[in-house]
């Protein structure tokens, strides 16, 4: 792999759904290894959508490297690996029996043997604080406890990149802090879309604003969410 | 990564396979279907296996509601023969008490479904009592069908649990705003309906690209499952054999 010292690079990225919407338009993105970006915008503003580009599960016209490696379908299945991504509604992404069987999913996948599935399930339980709860079904948790089982499900291959969408919506104060708490413990590279300011704040240095498919200002998280006037203009 | 291992949904070595009861259920359904209702003996039998599956699964009287939609097309089948013109050589048969003469084949067209659906939505309904959804996950993949038809039949599954979530939002968000009543009612179903629809869908597809996004490549895979065993297989022979002999002969 080249390094270029950035995890993700995109360039002049467009995508345009079947219906003729255009949701992103020559939008441009680097986010260095290790690197907190935010992306923020109002609704409909495509935060969803370049994240879907960025595990290739849309493909837009543009260029995305990942790991400086261009994705392409040739790779896709071992840059997934490398890029997990965390929905914004858990009862979305979650759909094995068990909590188990869940964060196993991956890992089961990418052809570990039995005791390596096991040993990374108990290690991503582990760092999201879910142990003991492997033989619970998903939909009888929590929404906080949902949430991280859907963030350690994309753990368990030690995915290089972390993209969440949305990740503290809908969570109690006390879940939103654990949340936050637990993901500034990851050492992996985090890319969070949210209107969540003060997440932002906490989590991420850098920020993007999107807004109507277009990157408006890339910049210092402080220096963009001071400048309130310019987030009114962008409906934030 | 910790040293540790998790505490995982295992399957003991020794104990019946969730593919045997699959299995089972398979050959119970498949008996119930080819089962000729003018046979009393053979009825009977599946009955009663039936209501031993009923009560050795403990199934709670309030799961046979899930007949009610049976019978409500049956009901409609039975007013469709009523309405139906009949001719002068066709064969036909006298109702009691009414003195309505119906088609002979449509009304034992009419009993084999009441009679078989019914025996095939009890049997399905007390197996489903005691197979958790990781149950039937393993247990289509112990039986070695093709991993698509097994991803196919778990999402349905599945599918029906989010169906049933997604209608019970739609009737709170309804019921919240003062239920509708008489044709407007129909209006606000067809709504609902119409709304459903465009959930589901917009669910499904996000649930594909989460299926994508952890390297889905058409398997739903799973830890701790095994391939049903050669006594068990047997065990299903026999059984298949002895309700045949039962039923057929």
């Amino acid at each position: 792999m080249a390094d270029t010292g950035l995890d993700i690079e995109v360039e002049d990225l467009s995508f345009r759904y079947p219906d003729g919407t255009v949701a992103l338009e020559e939008v441009g993105l680097r986010v260095p290894q290790g690197g907190r970006m935010a992306l923020i915008g109002p609704n409909g503003a495509g935060k969803s959508t370049l994240m879907l580009h960025l595990n290739g599960l849309l493909r837009g016209q543009g260029s995305i490297k990942v790991l400086g490696q261009e994705l392409a379908e040739s790779n896709l299945s071992d840059l997934r690996r490398q890029v997990g991504l965390v929905f914004q509604n858990p009862d979305d992404q979650l759909f094995m029996p068990t909590v188990f069987d869940e964060v196993a999913f991956a890992a089961v996948n990418a052809r570990y043997d039995t005791e390596e599935v096991q040993r990374r399930v108990a290690a991503a339980l582990a760092t999201v604080g879910m142990s003991g709860y492997e033989i619970k079904h998903p939909t009888n948790l929590s929404l906080g406890q949902r949430k991280r089982v859907c963030i350690a499900s994309v753990l368990v291959t030690d995915n290089r990149i972390l993209v969440l969408d949305e990740p503290s919506a809908g969570l109690d104060p006390a879940g939103r802090r654990d949340l936050i708490a637990l993901l500034a413990s990851l050492d992996s590279t985090l890319i969070i879309a949210t209107h969540d300011l003060d997440l932002v704040r906490q989590l991420c240095p850098e920020a993007v604003v999107l807004r109507a498919g277009k990157v408006v200002k890339t910049g210092p998280t402080a220096e963009l969410l001071g400048d309130a006037e310019f987030l009114r203009s962008c409906g934030l | 990564m910790s040293g540790t291992t998790a505490a995982q949904p295992t399957q003991r070595q020794n104990s019946i396979s969730p593919s045997f009861w699959l299995g089972l259920l398979a050959v119970l359904i498949a008996a119930c279907s080819v089962v000729n209702v003018g046979q009393g003996r053979a009825v009977g039998i599946l009955s009663g296996i039936t209501i031993i599956a009923l009560i050795l699964t403990r199934t709670p009287l309030q799961r046979l509601a899930r007949l009610l939609p049976l019978f409500s097309f049956s009901i409609f089948c039975f007013l469709l023969l009523l309405i139906v013109p009949i001719d002068p050589d066709m064969e036909t048969v006298q109702l009691p008490y009414w003195g309505k003469r119906l088609p002979l084949q449509g009304s034992w067209f009419l009993a084999a479904l009441v009679v078989k659906s019914t025996l095939i939505v009890l049997l399905t309904t007390a197996f489903a009592e005691r197979l958790s959804q990781r149950d039937l996950l393993a247990g289509l993949t112990g039986l070695g069908l093709p991993p698509k038809l097994v991803s196919l039949c778990y999402l349905i599954v599945r599918g029906v649990h989010s169906l049933a979530e997604e209608i019970r939002r739609l009737v709170r968000a309804r019921n919240a705003r003062g239920r509708p009543r008489g044709f407007r009612a129909v209006k606000v179903a067809a709504a609902m309906a119409q709304m459903l629809m465009i959930r589901l869908g917009r669910r499904a597809e996000t649930q594909a690209f989460a299926l994508c996004a952890r390297g889905y490549a058409g398997r739903l895979a799973i830890c701790h499952w095994r391939y049903i065993s050669a006594p068990e297989v047997a065990a299903l022979g026999v059984c298949l054999v002895v309700l045949a002999w039962l039923i057929l002969v």
